[in-house]
């Protein structure tokens, strides 16, 4: 399926250091995502993080949304700039982030 | 260092602090304490704080740092008072309109965990109005407390008096799941959170690459 990858999700992916294998290996995955393998990812439960799904891949999180599924509750809060609802079978790869080892 | 942050313990703090005003970590301690030990007779699992004999009782140092750590991420605004009795300052909490934001995100959570909530709730109804000193007289009082027993003064300094990890085939626990659990890591992190609104600003302006 097709993906975009947000400034910020790029970024992150320099800060934390990611091996290249890594990300190949993720992009790939995401790239040979058919609808019904994209549907099965669950969304996160509570606050605006609601409408993102999540990926894990080992101590990695990465927020992405579905444009088939987002588009109809979530398109007015996201406004995003290419918004096509004539091509809805994206993902969108918003952030991802590293589980913490504490709270501080 | 633990591989699974404790949130639960996190959550119960902001609960109990949603409730309760002006208090500092004995008296969570002390009421963490007998809401474990109440749910332990129970076999039921709520906050998972190991308690020790210290000084005052039973006390566990992690109850401080969490309440520290939630001030710091400004889930509850800490003040400093100073206590005549003992010529020390303390630190005594608040709930702050984070806390209540946060608890009221989670209302879905709460009310599959209602068993341990309303148990949570039962506690605060009947000691809440207590202060730590309170507390820890009426815990010192009684007759027989934790897992052996006995009377607290029995329990040996630094000897465990309850650990809820104990119990064997809990009939509920309170543990997140998966999906939860990574909520609840962003909800209770500022610059997480930050950085995924970010993220949504960045689509919203044309900051992105299409493959």
């Amino acid at each position: 399926m097709d993906y975009i990858q947000t400034t910020p999700f790029k970024k992150q992916i320099r800060k934390l250091r990611l091996s290249s294998e890594l990300i190949k290996s993720i992009l790939h995955e995401f790239d040979n995502m058919d609808s019904k393998q994209v549907s099965q990812y669950p969304y996160y439960k509570a606050g605006i993080y609601k409408m993102f799904k999540k990926y894990r891949i080992g101590r990695y999180r990465i927020f992405f949304t579905y444009c088939k599924e987002s588009y109809n509750k979530y398109r007015h809060y996201l406004n995003c700039s290419f918004c096509d609802e004539n091509n809805l079978e994206l993902i969108v790869l918003f952030d991802i982030q590293k589980r913490s080892f504490d709270y501080r | 260092m633990s591989e699974r942050i404790q949130y639960e313990n996190l959550i119960l703090n902001l609960y109990l602090f949603s409730r309760i005003k002006n208090r500092g970590n004995m008296f969570a301690a002390k009421l963490f304490y007998l809401f474990e030990e109440d749910l332990f007779k129970k076999r039921f699992i709520g906050p998972k704080y190991k308690m020790i004999k210290f000084q005052y009782g039973p006390y566990n140092n992690r109850i401080r740092s969490d309440l520290i750590a939630l001030a710091k991420n400004n889930f509850l605004k800490l003040d400093m008072v100073y206590y005549d009795d003992y010529d020390l300052d303390y630190n005594v909490y608040f709930k702050n309109k984070n806390t209540q934001k946060f608890l009221k995100e989670i209302d879905e959570l709460i009310q599959e965990n209602s068993v341990i909530f309303n148990r949570f709730d039962d506690i605060l109804n009947e000691f809440g109005h207590y202060n730590g000193k309170d507390l820890k007289k009426y815990i010192y009082s009684l007759e027989k407390t934790g897992k052996l027993e006995k009377k607290i003064e029995e329990y040996e300094m630094g000897e465990v008096i309850l650990d809820p990890c104990d119990l064997q085939e809990p009939k509920f626990s309170f543990k997140l799941e998966e999906d939860w659990y990574d909520t609840i890591e962003i909800l209770l992190d500022p610059k997480l959170k930050q950085q995924l609104q970010n993220a949504i600003e960045e689509v919203q302006h044309g900051n992105f690459t299409r493959l």
